[in-house]
């Protein structure tokens, strides 16, 4: 009984909240950045939820995740440039790459520790950036140019930001959603038990090596997802701009702040510090000058020293204490 | 039940700090005044933002002068006060910062059209950023001109709102190999190799990319081809690849550090092929500042050629002007920054509204003659692609510390020194 | 193949690889002793570059004079980082430790960045200039003294190391921290002197580089993936595997660079960089 009210009272508070951002666009219709802001904190969170998957739950810190994101760009645009294919289709096409390259990867990497498994992953992505920029294939240092379709649905194209606002925020929700699922199926307490301790896992019979794999592939899938639609969104993609190291970095800032191995973490940091970044560079000096990245830098140190385990940790204490303070 | 209170009121307070957050990001509407917001986009902070803060300068200037009375000065718009067309309307420049990055060029595009509600932009010397900046006015229907990036492809996409007045890099690369053609014939020169060296954006591949087609166009043959980042903090591979091909000549399409570790470099390995060239960006003060006396000999492409356009009393002038309010004078992205301000306010003066239709309209009929503008051009007009139609680049040589015009040779003014001295002969 | 460019492509190799092996050899110490990551790393060595830059501009002292016054200054800012910041973090999980020098290097680097802005800044007319010419071969006086540089202080560097009291009980440390504590070792203390080393190496390497390189707050981003490579080569923990990867890590950059594209040059790097993770990810000297 007791669970089920539970959920009761906390599905109708997501409820409330969903039909808040659906409705949301509608007094945003004269803002666009405002509602430019909104996409990013969608497509972040859904990265950052990525991230949390193999970060937060299995524990393996990737700096990889802006590297598949770009291959999904990359693979969805090359098919719509050179073969006028709808980024609907596209966009398993970058997926099943994303996934395949995970695959490769992952079976090559999962095995290293800690650390060394994070360097390897940049030294991954570097190496990645910099074929691109030397491939003429795939546009070299010219970077690909999305044909211009608007406003058409079979290529995924508009010109009103709108349309991309519920696709962005279709697929926050499916990530948030799949974590969700995780995070309460069986795969998610190996993912966690390996993240605590591995060899005592590999003891217990879990099979580490399939569920690293496992959680790699899927958080490559979600990241090339959110590639594809950006690409569409940006409608210009170069090695530089689409492989940028900063990107992954925002993403584990993002749970880290919010809260690792958590549901609402990513969505909690997302929600705050990508607005705090764009407000931040908007209003100080002439374009930021960097002080969005100082913030972002003491935000962390601040939250690693005093709360390790986030905001939504700071959160539920918060209403443990409140609840105490009510029962004595 | 007292649960659900507190939970109430801990998810009020979540939701009211995003939108908070959120709303911050919508900047408060200001009332309608007199002014003509144009929204100007460059590398203010990044590792080329001293091309943006010497285009700050100059445009300020340019504002400056079209705002207020200034008789004396042969510029559009320069004797009445704000644009007459309009009642007398004022410019007011808004700043975009691009970070040096297209994606940010774009959001500062977007943020500028939305929010700002600018009716022109202006933008943003990097030709990676230019094009995605102006994507955004493409689709919101404001004209972008854009006076300072040179990759063909941006007047080649047949946008409807983009307008350039500067020439394209098939120009200045043609310019180039018609210069080695002619030094053929004048010294019996027998050039034929030719190495490249580009940085690695859209502006740099480009570059490379139409030098090798006017070389071949011309008769000289490319052995070697060198794509760098402009971030790398170690030329030697690169200079040592070069040094060891050996061309006749090498030309460096690329930004001002990576131009000056180059000489640094090849002068490390004592290697100079017998001409060096490069681009205007080799005319910033940092070149000579750092280099000294081993920045001679070098050749520069450029448009806005010091000693030339000294001739002109108008550059003059205004030179004078910008030294006495800035300290420092016109270089050649921050001369074409300011051409393309009176560019736009001419267009927008003669469509005599802000509707972006009729500004639009006005550019097809811009037609700025020579004697009105700083740069020594024959005049500003657009073809059919929007692209400029005249407009061509000399090539300047560094004598003494000094940037001395030696091509076209009608418009020397002093001779070239050919061969460039080796090191050991400095 | 020619035998003259072969060559001049080695020395090139070694010449910048003795920087790599620099700042190589703070970041493996730091790794090995404490197992942490620092990713500020390239952020101090921009740091150490401006320091070396600011007193050359306001008080002309050239960098080979206000060396020792870098490594001092910055003896004291490792001391200061492992204080204020890692003291707390010495038993979490690598994640924070990674998230946190990373947000020291995004503080840092951001810092100078405001402050100076991102021009590009060079030291004119320092004490080393010019090059020496053995036939054709050529050799930047700048680069080969900083290569003597770091010679100097890797060898002082290991023989604290290998010889006095305090480098052996960082030694110990580094092998088993729970048996150097019951042994007497403070810990502490330790880790103190270890940051304070590490960021002293990067401020020697920082105040070199200044003598032959740029200066600019970005400067950092590009040093410290190579250091990483170098280091994961090396074997963490290691002062000679730190050098031998710098090493090596210079010449298959230069190398790869010569001889096949000089655009490709750090591709190399990182698949070398990723083999050996793959297949000696101890690196060729690593202990533990």
């Amino acid at each position: 009984m007791k669970n089920r009210m539970d959920f009761f009272k906390k599905g109708k508070w997501l409820f409330l909240i969903l039909i808040a951002l659906l409705l949301l666009p509608n007094f945003l219709k004269d803002e666009p950045y405002v509602l430019h802001v909104c996409i990013m904190v969608f497509v972040y969170l859904s990265l950052a939820q990525a991230w949390n998957l193999i970060g937060g739950y299995a524990g393996q810190i990737s700096f990889a995740n802006h590297a598949f994101f770009a291959i999904g760009a990359y693979t969805s645009t090359m098919l719509l440039i050179y073969l006028n294919l709808t980024p609907w289709i596209g966009l398993f096409a970058g997926i099943a790459i994303a996934m395949c390259i995970a695959y490769l990867l992952g079976s090559q990497l999962l095995h290293l520790k800690g650390h060394y498994f994070a360097v390897a992953t940049i030294a991954f992505a570097e190496i990645l950036k910099l074929i691109f920029l030397n491939w003429r294939g795939v546009g070299a240092a010219y970077g690909l140019s999305l044909p211009l379709k608007m406003p058409s649905f079979y290529y995924l194209m508009w010109s009103s930001k709108l349309p991309y606002y519920y696709i962005f925020l279709l697929v926050a929700i499916i990530s948030t959603i799949l974590i969700y699922t995780i995070d309460r199926s069986k795969v998610g307490m190996y993912f966690m038990s390996i993240k605590q301790d591995e060899d005592g896992a590999e003891h217990k019979g879990i099979d580490t090596s399939y569920y690293k794999l496992l959680a790699f592939m899927i958080s490559a899938g979600i990241c090339a997802l959110v590639g594809t639609l950006y690409a569409q969104y940006i409608l210009y993609i170069c090695p530089r701009s689409c492989i940028d190291i900063m990107m992954s970095t925002k993403c584990i800032l993002i749970v880290l702040f919010g809260g690792l191995g958590t549901v609402a973490g990513p969505v909690l940091g997302a929600c705050i510090l990508i607005p705090l970044g764009e407000y931040t560079r908007i209003k100080l000096g002439g374009g930021g000058q960097g002080w969005d990245y100082i913030i972002y830098g003491l935000l962390i140190l601040v939250i690693i020293l005093y709360q390790p385990k986030g905001v939504y940790n700071i959160l539920r204490r918060y209403k443990k204490n409140v609840q105490k303070m009510f029962r004595s | 039940m007292k649960n659900l209170k507190k939970e109430i009121g801990v998810s009020i307070v979540l939701i009211l700090l995003s939108s908070v957050l959120l709303a911050g990001c919508i900047s408060e509407k200001e009332e309608e005044v007199k002014e003509i917001k144009i929204g100007c986009i460059w590398p203010l902070t990044g590792d080329l933002a001293a091309y943006g803060a010497a285009n700050k300068r100059a445009l300020e200037l340019a504002t400056d002068i079209i705002n207020n009375k200034y008789p004396d000065l042969n510029l559009p718009l320069a004797a009445s006060e704000g644009l007459p067309n309009l009642g007398g309307a004022k410019i007011k420049l808004v700043w975009g910062d691009s970070r040096g990055t297209p994606e940010e060029g774009r959001s500062a595009a977007e943020y500028l059209i939305t929010n700002e509600e600018v009716i022109a932009l202006l933008g943003c010397y990097q030709s990676a950023v230019t094009e995605t900046a102006s994507l955004p006015a493409e689709t919101y229907g404001i004209p972008f001109l854009n006076p300072d990036s040179s990759s063909p492809t941006l007047t080649e996409r047949g946008y409807k709102w983009f307008w350039r007045c500067t020439p394209k890099a098939i120009d200045w690369t043609r310019n180039a190999l018609e210069f080695y053609t002619d030094i053929n014939e004048k010294f019996d020169a027998n050039l034929h190799t030719y190495g490249i060296f580009n940085e690695d954006t859209l502006w740099g591949v480009e570059s490379g990319d139409w030098l090798e087609y006017w070389a071949d166009e011309f008769g000289f043959e490319v052995i070697e081809r060198v794509q760098y980042s402009h971030e790398t903090p170690d030329l030697s591979a690169e200079v040592l690849r070069m040094k060891q091909a050996n061309p006749d000549l090498v030309h460096i399409a690329g930004y001002i550090s990576d131009s000056i570790l180059y000489v640094k470099t090849m002068k490390e390995n004592n290697w100079l092929p017998k001409m060096v060239m490069s681009g205007e960006m080799i005319q910033m003060s940092d070149f000579l500042d750092t280099l000294g006396a081993d920045g001679n000999y070098f050749c520069l492409t450029i448009l806005f050629p010091q000693d030339l356009v000294t001739t002109k009393a108008l550059t003059v002038k205004l030179n004078e002007m910008m030294d006495e309010r800035y300290g420092k004078t016109f270089d050649d992205p921050s001369a074409r920054a300011f051409t393309g301000l009176f560019v736009l306010a001419d267009a927008i003066n003669r469509a005599g509204s802000t509707d972006p239709e009729k500004i639009n309209a006005a550019f097809a009929e811009t037609n700025i003659p020579g004697e009105k503008m700083i740069l020594p051009w024959t005049a500003i007009q657009f073809d059919e692609k929007h692209q400029l139609k005249a407009g061509g680049y000399v090539i300047q040589q560094i004598q003494n510390g000094e940037y001395y015009t030696v091509w076209p040779w009608e418009l020397a003014t002093r001779d070239i020194i050919w061969p460039m001295p080796s090191w050991d002969e400095r | 193949m020619d035998l003259v460019y072969l060559i001049q492509a080695i020395i090139n190799g070694i010449l910048i690889g003795g920087v790599y092996a620099l700042i190589a050899v703070g970041l493996s110490l730091i790794w090995g002793v404490m197992e942490i990551v620092n990713f500020a790393h390239g952020d101090y060595l921009m740091a150490a570059a401006f320091f070396s830059y600011i007193f050359w501009l306001y008080m002309g002292l050239d960098p080979l004079i206000s060396l020792p016054l870098v490594a001092i200054i910055f003896l004291f800012i490792g001391f200061g980082t492992q204080k204020f910041v890692m003291k707390r973090l010495m038993d979490s999980p690598t994640l924070i430790t990674i998230a946190a020098t990373f947000a020291l290097s995004l503080l840092i680097r951001y810092s100078f960045f405001v402050v100076f802005k991102p021009d590009y800044k060079a030291i004119r007319d320092p004490l080393l200039q010019g090059s020496l010419h053995i036939s054709s071969i050529s050799i930047p006086i700048a680069k080969m003294v900083t290569l003597l540089v770091v010679l100097v202080t890797v060898i002082l560097l290991f023989s604290f190391l290998k010889y006095t009291k305090k480098g052996k009980a960082i030694r110990a440390t580094a092998q088993d921290r729970e048996v150097a504590k019951s042994l007497g070792v403070n810990v502490e203390q330790i880790f103190l002197i270890t940051w304070g080393l590490g960021i002293a190496c990067v401020g020697i390497a920082g105040t070199m580089l200044s003598t032959f390189y740029y200066v600019f707050p970005l400067m950092g981003i590009t040093f410290v993936l190579i250091a990483f490579a170098s280091v994961t080569l090396g074997g963490f923990g290691s002062v000679h595997g730190a050098v031998f990867g710098g090493l090596v890590i210079g010449l298959i950059q230069q190398l790869g660079g010569a001889f096949v594209s000089p655009a490709l040059k750090d591709v190399f790097v990182f698949i070398v960089f990723i083999l050996v993770l793959m297949f000696k990810p101890m690196g060729f000297f690593g202990k533990y």
